[in-house]
């Protein structure tokens, strides 16, 4: 089941300095059928560059305009839209021979385009914000607005008594990054209608008013934060068509066909249309369904999974139904208070990975519960009832939103069946409360997610790839991977090391590896690749997962600023993975030169040691320039295990950081795991250019390990006898260590032991009283050391204490 | 309806005692209150108060002229009269006192009991009134939240149980000497035989040492906590009337027991006065006369509490009513406490004056130019057009805004609580429900029943400021019933009836309230909680049951936890709540009149009481009368000629500042100065954070325009639902950021503003004199200002400036500064 929860966004490094980037289109989007003219705005665009995009259309390059063309920043292009388009989304990027550009969505549209007159260039900004200077248009029609700060644009519409019109805002749902607020006002201002956010549209708006008498109605269009974005585009679509509130269910199983129910909306009663699953991509978790009748609504997003599908059966109220193991039950919670439990047949000791898919799927407005309950209907465990813990909550997501409910869950002693509940935690009901529960049996598992939506690796250099983990309670290490990727890259890093800290709830953190293209490597050409991470639980099971790509990524910038302790200002950003991309990867230019760090690739740090790690730039040619700052990026960031600190930079000609020096800090708590890191150049001439290192592991070791002798230590009493046993000590940790027997029975004594460097075992000198109990004995053997940090300071260093076994012999026994 | 009823009672139907100094010659009567006393201990004294009547129907107190004569008996006197003016019984029996004042006789009957068995003095009802008296519970003593020096009693001996314990086993039970009662610490102390940091609280050999003496002896007895608990206390009389200052009147204070017996508490109780500087009370319970006005007696013992309102007159001969025009029943209420308080009301103002005034209070506008002019120029009966404008007022958009604002405070709508979007949601929503005149209590209910997004159900916004049950339970008492029972949190109400208990029982109405984040960023999610969701009390860490406050009619039963809150706001907005309608009755009275007829508006308490009863009664019954209609209710307030009264006083009502006898003057609040000034200068002041044109009284929230000119004039930050926090002091600040500041400068030097427009337009001089004044004090200029600004003008080199200068100064007016 798909979902996104876990996004921890991090310094993207993916882009080199001349990648494309896209920023505009004007306009974004078109009536199906029509040529137009599309200008591509961005960076880095220049003649000649590639547009790819799904639009059924012809794009064919038009001469910029010269002064534009210097500057890059504008590409025009006639684009002759066929009369067959579908109305939806379509992507467009451009590939230039520097690499790919990021995302930016199209629309397709039934009705005439207009541009609001205020977003032209060469117009006053709030030249529609009032009922008089409002922009007069008739529908049907879409309007491409584009709305900044305090904006409010206004549309005059001429309405007869008794004519019902569908106003609807689409921008959240097309990238943009405005919160539409869209109002109906009558010629004296007073406010007929308001909506924030309409059902199944997400953050977009919609309304549909029947006009109490003829004359003349005004459309308000505004950001729900009055918040500048740079995606601030918005289309107002005025008109005459159905739409629904919902639909159910909310997927189905790919290669079938499913009959789907429409519902709310213009449509009085709910109407069904069979959808067809046979043909689609198998890397594709969500396909686009119509509404029913002519087209205007934009389609609705329909999960595609490859699990077994089934529809609630009818059943009584209370009744629980069975639920298959890996099998997708859809439902609804359909009346206000009503509680759906199913029967879950387990094993015990059996581990099951329960999600419930809702409201992060779209178009469902259940803020779903679910619980476990045994046979006799205690409960055992239960989510979406209260809020993650804080900690945890903070680490979620930027924007610290909600998610749907999941349960990992052991089925406890004796269980051979359990009962799952469903309802609305707020007691809701209705067509709109649609919901896909499964349950599977399998280990602890974790999802990633990968943070960025494309890569371009500059020849002979490098790219970061970051991934954020969403572990279930998957604690231990987990590897990435890149599948995909021929013998001419590289790829290192890639290290989630385990958490340990929590296991009740999801830990999001971000793993990082590198690519980096080997001299001489082939050019690649667009290729979209898999990340894949595996790890493995403590019973010895292999869980192996894809990651799932974003496809594109709006970032959104909260109101005003004014944010409470808890950030909740912070806004998520728009992601589309329903485009169904992996990760697109190509080979673009050369950079302008290399940091060059003095560590090794694999760097193994004693725990409470440090590494004083210097680089320097190294140019492609003697004109090239350093960047402007170097910097330090440590992924799964815990300050608590490394810390890197600058400790210089050389400048050359005051600007540029030509060479300097970092210290890399561990502590004697350092958890000994494996944490990537890179180096990366920042800005130079006012441009960015990411100049990544390839991942540098550091490896954090303990000192020395004491391993306690394999048998018994036999002691007569009365007597003595050595104990003796194997010690290990890391190459880079020559401090001495004494081993201390603690805890051990009454009237023993063994004499400490000091190691030094040479030695591979240790020995203690035991001795027992005649008045020594004979029996078999545990005690500790507490080893101790200290540590030299980078500071030359010593630091009291101590490992975890050994189990050891002691017999005390009766003398007489010892005799014998 | 019970609660405030005795107040209703005191005003109307107990009897009047006036006082006097001495016996005035005209007594036609005597009466003795109370008329029989039981007495049984012999250490226990009791007060009677000596009314006399006059001819024309006066009371007047006699009790200090009066002369007590006990009746003889063949075993010699039954009670005699103590050298404290209190009557002491002397042995069992029967009998009568003859009191003879003003040359008149009456007689008091007088039981007294076996005095050989003497009632058995307890810790409940002897001991803690007596700690209470000597000041060992208070706040700044043993009652601190610490205690004092290692012994901790409760807050003014509110928890009798919890002292009694202290008492008896802090320092291992060594306060007492069971076998030298008389070395017991808890004597030693107080009497400062041994080093006691209070100091002398009780003089070795008195009344309370002997007594806490005797109760040592009898074994520290606590008592029988049903029994020995205080069930009602009498204070005489019920209203004090003096005519004029200096004149002073003993007040009696009863205890009433489970058992019938009543006692003379007046030497324990404590009694304060809420108004010293009009009448103060001595420490022999005397209430004293300072000066003309009102004041009210609060007179405490051992949790009861009775207010007792003071009236001193005007001692000034002369007074005749002369009768104003009646418009509704606030003005016969009004008029029938100031006739009584011998106040003659001002007249209404000028229609200019009027449509100001109306205008700012209820849209936060004052009218423009054309307005006034038009208003002024209509010949209707001045009623007549003034009831029509108010009705054109109530509709504007502008009055949308203007509660909308005033909401927005109470409920602290604000981006730092609810995030950007769910502060603009959260306005939107009140702002419809005032478009709308949602019913009050409809508005209350959804408010405090919300749940869900709070961005899809913007009410549940409430909840993301309070965040918890206490909180919540704190916020909705003070906002919505006017009662504060924050301090019940850690202690029972000092000056109120409310008990911790009573905090908890009403905290767990909102026990489930929880909330999680939403699926949108900065939502959250008002739920209801299926565990953790019960408030426990701190002292016995128990769960404590919901329970309302007061026990009232269209009361539903309180069922199970997650519709708890449900089950409060029926109760809350039920019509027989003696709170609810009362409070906004009383805090829209003051929106209007600058001051609630209980002042503060949400801090109602029997020690605060209304200053003309009836009048709050008439109101509340109107408006629930009325279904909770708001803008009824305004509109009943604002046609009013109370409201319309003039500022200017005359001889007879000049020091009142709280029977509404005339208009007080009221500082404009700072978002009706910033859109004053726009609306004077002609300009528009705009901020980033809010769509061009848009007006200060429509800023959602304190973010816009922060640390300017507005927080400056006392804009609230909305940090609390207090009303108190919207300032309306006057500072240094203000005067300077008037004279020099950049908003006034600018607004006036709008190149799009009056001045530039009159100017361009070749307007007269006097043309531009009366626009000016028009659009800033909303009143033509008088002949004399006609004249003098018209010269002024003349005198300097360019007339543009000067009109600027003219501007300046007449919104550096006091007359622009005011709603007057």
């Amino acid at each position: 089941m798909w979902r996104v929860t876990g996004l921890v966004f991090a310094i993207s490094l993916a882009a080199s300095a001349a990648a494309p980037e896209l920023t505009e289109l004007d306009p974004r989007g078109a009536q199906r059928g029509k040529s137009f003219t599309l200008t591509i705005g961005g960076k880095n665009l220049p003649e000649g560059a590639k547009v790819l995009s799904n639009l059924p259309a012809t794009f064919t390059p038009l001469t910029p305009p010269e002064e534009k063309m210097t500057a890059g920043r504008k590409l025009p292009f006639l684009v002759e839209l066929k009369a067959d388009a579908a109305v939806g989304t379509y992507p467009i990027r451009v590939e230039t021979p520097d690499g790919i550009s990021n995302i930016l969505l199209f629309a397709v549209g039934a009705f005439p385009e207009v541009v609001e007159e205020e977003s032209k260039p060469e117009s006053r900004e709030h030249s529609n914000d009032t009922i008089e200077t409002a922009q007069r248009i008739a529908a049907p029609v879409i309007v491409n607005g584009t709305l900044n700060g305090s904006d409010r644009d206004y549309y005059g519409i001429h309405a007869r008594q008794g004519e019902r019109l569908v106003f609807e805002v689409e921008a959240r749902r097309l990238g943009s990054a405005i919160d539409p607020v869209l109002s109906i006002v009558d010629a004296s201002g007073r406010q007929i209608a308001r909506n924030d956010d309409a059902p199944a549209l997400g953050m977009d708006s919609r309304l549909a008013v029947t006009f109490p008498r003829e004359g003349e109605y005004y459309a308000i269009v505004h950001d729900a934060r009055f918040s500048r974005q740079t995606q601030n585009f918005y289309r107002l679509k005025v008109g005459s068509y159905p739409y629904a509130d919902g639909i159910f269910p909310l997927g189905w199983k790919r290669g079938e066909k499913i009959d789907v129910e429409f519902f709310g909306g213009s449509f009085p009663a709910p109407v069904k249309t069979s959808a067809d699953l046979s043909a689609i991509d198998p890397k594709l978790d969500f396909t686009r369904l119509n509404v029913p009748g002519e087209a205007g609504s934009l389609p609705f997003l329909f999960v595609v999974g490859d699990l077994p599908e089934k529809i609630e059966p009818a059943h009584s109220a209370g009744e629980a139904v069975a639920l298959d193991p890996a099998t997708v039950m859809n439902a609804r919670i359909s009346k206000p208070g009503e509680v759906h439990r199913y029967k879950l047949a387990v094993s015990p000791g059996d581990h099951w990975e329960i999600e419930l898919g809702a409201r992060s799927l779209g178009t469902s407005r259940l803020d779903g519960v679910l619980s476990i309950y045994d046979a006799k209907g205690a409960k055992l465990a239960s989510a979406g009832d209260k809020p993650p813990k804080e900690d945890v909550f903070s680490l979620l997501s930027a924007g610290r939103t909600s998610s749907d409910p999941w349960l990992d869950f052991t089925a406890p002693k004796d269980a051979r069946e359990v009962v799952l509940t469903v309802e609305d935690l707020l007691q809701r009901g209705g067509a709109g409360f649609a919901y896909r529960l499964v349950a599977r049996k399998q280990p602890p598992d974790f999802m990633l997610t990968v943070l960025e939506p494309y890569v371009n690796i500059p020849a002979q250099g490098s790219s970061s790839v970051n991934v954020s983990v969403n572990r279930h309670s998957f604690p231990w290490p987990i590897q990435l991977s890149i599948a995909g990727l021929g013998d001419d890259y590289i790829v290192e890093g890639g290290h989630l090391p385990g958490e340990w800290k929590d296991d009740a709830y999801s830990i999001s953190r971000r793993g990082m590896l590198t690519i980096t293209a080997k001299p001489g490597a082939h050019a690649m050409k667009l290729t979209e690749v898999a990340i894949w991470g595996e790890g493995k639980t403590g019973d010895g099971a292999i869980v192996r997962r894809k990651a799932q790509c974003l496809g594109m990524i709006t970032e959104v910038a909260g109101g005003t600023g004014i944010s409470d302790a808890e950030d909740r200002e912070n806004q998520s950003p728009f992601i589309a993975p329903w485009l169904g991309l992996d990760l697109p990867v190509v080979v673009g230019k050369e950079e302008s030169g290399k940091i060059e760090p003095d560590a090794p690739r694999v760097l193994r740090l004693v725990q409470g040691t440090g590494y004083s790690m210097k680089w320097n730039f190294k140019g492609r040619n003697p004109d090239a320039h350093p960047p402007e700052n170097v910097a330090v990026d440590v992924a799964s960031p815990a300050a608590a295990e490394i810390a890197v600190r600058r400790a210089k930079t050389e400048k050359k000609e005051e600007k540029y950081a030509e060479k300097g020096e970092f210290s890399v800090l561990t502590t004697t708590h350092s958890s000994p795991e494996k944490y990537d890191m890179v180096l990366y150049g920042e800005s130079k001439d006012g441009e960015s250019e990411a100049l990544v290192t390839p991942a540098i592991t550091i490896e954090i070791v303990q000192g020395y390990t004491v391993a306690a002798p394999q048998e018994p230590v036999a002691l007569p009493a009365g007597g003595k006898a050595e104990l003796v046993g194997v010690f290990h000590r890391e190459p880079e940790f020559a401090q001495p260590v004494s081993i201390t027997a603690e805890y051990l029975p009454a009237h023993v004594i063994c004499q400490p032991a000091e190691l030094h460097a040479a030695e591979k075992e240790y020995r203690l000198s035991c001795e027992a009283e005649a008045s020594a109990k004979p029996g078999e004995y545990e005690f500790q053997l507490t080893p101790a050391s200290v540590v030299v940090g980078l500071d030359k300071r010593e630091v009291p260093y101590k490992i975890a204490p050994v189990t050891a076994r002691l017999i005390v012999l009766e003398t007489k026994q010892a005799a014998r | 309806m019970r609660d405030r009823r005795w107040v209703w009672v005191a005003l109307v139907a107990a009897p009047l005692v006036v006082s006097a100094q001495t016996a005035p010659k005209d007594i036609t009567g005597l009466s003795i209150t109370p008329p029989e006393v039981t007495l049984r201990s012999a250490d226990q004294g009791t007060h009677v108060l000596v009314t006399g009547t006059t001819g024309d129907g006066e009371r007047i107190d006699l009790t200090a002229a009066a002369h007590f004569a006990p009746a003889e008996a063949p075993a010699g006197q039954i009670v005699k009269l103590g050298s404290d003016g209190l009557l002491y019984p002397v042995r069992q029996g029967d009998t009568k006192v003859t009191v003879t004042a003003g040359g008149k006789q009456a007689q008091l009957v007088v039981h007294v009991g076996d005095l050989s068995k003497p009632p058995r003095i307890t810790f409940i009802r002897d001991v803690e009134p007596v700690l209470n008296k000597a000041g060992c519970t208070s706040g700044t003593c043993h009652g601190s939240a610490k205690g004092k020096n290692g012994f901790k009693l409760s807050l003014r001996g509110y928890d009798p149980e919890f002292d009694y314990e202290a008492l008896l086993y802090d320092l291992s039970g060594r306060r007492f000497n069971r076998a030298d009662p008389a070395r017991s610490l808890m004597l030693a102390k107080p009497t400062e035989q041994v080093a006691h940091g209070g100091g002398l609280r009780i003089e070795p050999g008195s009344r309370y040492y002997n007594m806490i003496l005797r109760w040592i002896s009898d074994g520290v007895p606590f008592g029988n906590a049903a029994a020995d608990r205080v069930e009602k206390l009498e204070v005489l009389p019920g209203e004090v009337f003096m005519h004029g200052p200096d004149k002073s009147q003993p007040i009696v204070a009863l205890a009433h027991y489970p058992d019938g017996t009543v006692r003379d508490v007046t030497g324990e109780a404590n009694i304060s006065s809420n108004t010293p500087e009009i009448a103060d009370v001595d420490a022999n319970a005397r209430v004293k006369g300072v000066r003309k006005g009102e004041a009210a007696l609060l007179v405490r013992y051992e949790g009861k509490f009775v207010a007792v309102p003071v009236t001193v007159l005007n001692p000034n001969p002369g007074f005749a009513w002369q009768p104003l025009p009646q418009n509704n029943y606030i003005d016969e209420l009004i008029d029938a406490k100031l006739k009584r308080l011998k106040m003659q009301p001002s007249p209404v103002v000028d229609d200019a004056e009027f449509l100001r005034r109306v205008s700012l209070d209820l849209t936060g506008l004052p009218p423009t130019p054309e307005e006034i002019r038009a208003f002024v120029a209509d010949q209707t009966d001045s009623r007549a057009k003034r009831s029509r404008m108010i009705d054109q007022l109530l509709a504007r958009r502008e009055y949308v805004d203007h509660w909308t604002l005033k909401w927005g405070d109470l409920l602290q709508v604000s981006r730092r609580y609810q995030g950007d979007k769910g502060m603009w949601e959260f306005r939107e929503w009140i702002r419809d429900s005032i478009a709308q005149n949602k019913p009050y209590d409809k508005f209350v209910y959804e408010l405090l029943t919300a749940r869900g997004s709070s961005y899809e159900n913007p009410p549940a916004n409430f909840f993301r400021v309070t965040r918890s049950a206490k909180v919540s339970m704190e916020k909705t008492t003070q906002l919505f019933m006017g009662v504060r029972l924050v301090c019940t949190q850690c202690h029972d109400h000092p000056f109120e009836k409310w008990t911790q208990n009573q905090y908890y029982q009403m905290a767990a109405f909102f026990s489930s309230v929880g909330l999680k984040p939403g699926f949108q960023s900065g939502d959250e999610i008002v739920y209801d909680k299926r565990e953790d969701n019960e408030v426990k009390h701190p002292k016995t860490g128990r769960v404590v049951a919901p329970q309302y406050l007061v026990a009232s009619l269209g009361a539903p039963p309180i069922p199970g936890n997650a519709e708890r809150r449900e089950a409060l706001v029926e109760w809350l907005t039920s019509k027989e709540n003696p709170f609810f309608a009362r409070a906004i009755a009383n805090r829209m009275w003051s929106y209007f009149l600058g001051r609630g007829i209980i002042e503060p508006v949400d801090d109602i308490r029997a020690s605060n009481p209304p200053v003309n009863e009836p009048l709050l009664e008439a109101l509340t019954k109107d408006l629930t009368d009325h279904d909770f209609d708001l803008k009824y209710l305004m509109r009943t307030i604002v046609n009013s000629r109370v409201y319309q009264a003039s500022i200017q006083t005359n001889v007879w009502n000049g020091d009142d500042h709280v029977n509404f006898s005339h208009a007080m003057p009221r500082r404009l609040s700072a978002e009706e100065l910033m859109d004053g000034l726009a609306l004077a200068a002609g300009s528009r002041i705009n901020f980033p954070e809010v769509p061009p044109d848009t007006k200060a009284e429509e800023f959602p929230d304190p973010h816009v325009g922060r640390d300017g000119f507005l927080d400056v004039f006392g804009r609230p930050a909305r940090e609390s639902g207090c009303e108190c926090e919207r300032r309306s002091d006057v500072s240094l600040p203000q005067a300077l950021n008037l004279v020099n500041g950049r908003t006034v400068a600018d607004a006036i030097a709008d190149p799009k503003g009056r001045v530039a427009k009159l100017i361009l337009a070749g307007s007269t001089d006097r043309a531009i004199v009366e626009d000016l004044y028009l659009a800033a004090l909303n009143r033509f200029p008088t002949a004399k200002e006609y004249d003098a600004a018209v010269s002024f003008l003349k005198a300097g080199e360019s007339r543009a400036a000067w009109a600027q200068d003219l501007l300046w100064s007449l919104t550096n007016s006091k007359a622009f500064l005011y709603n007057r």
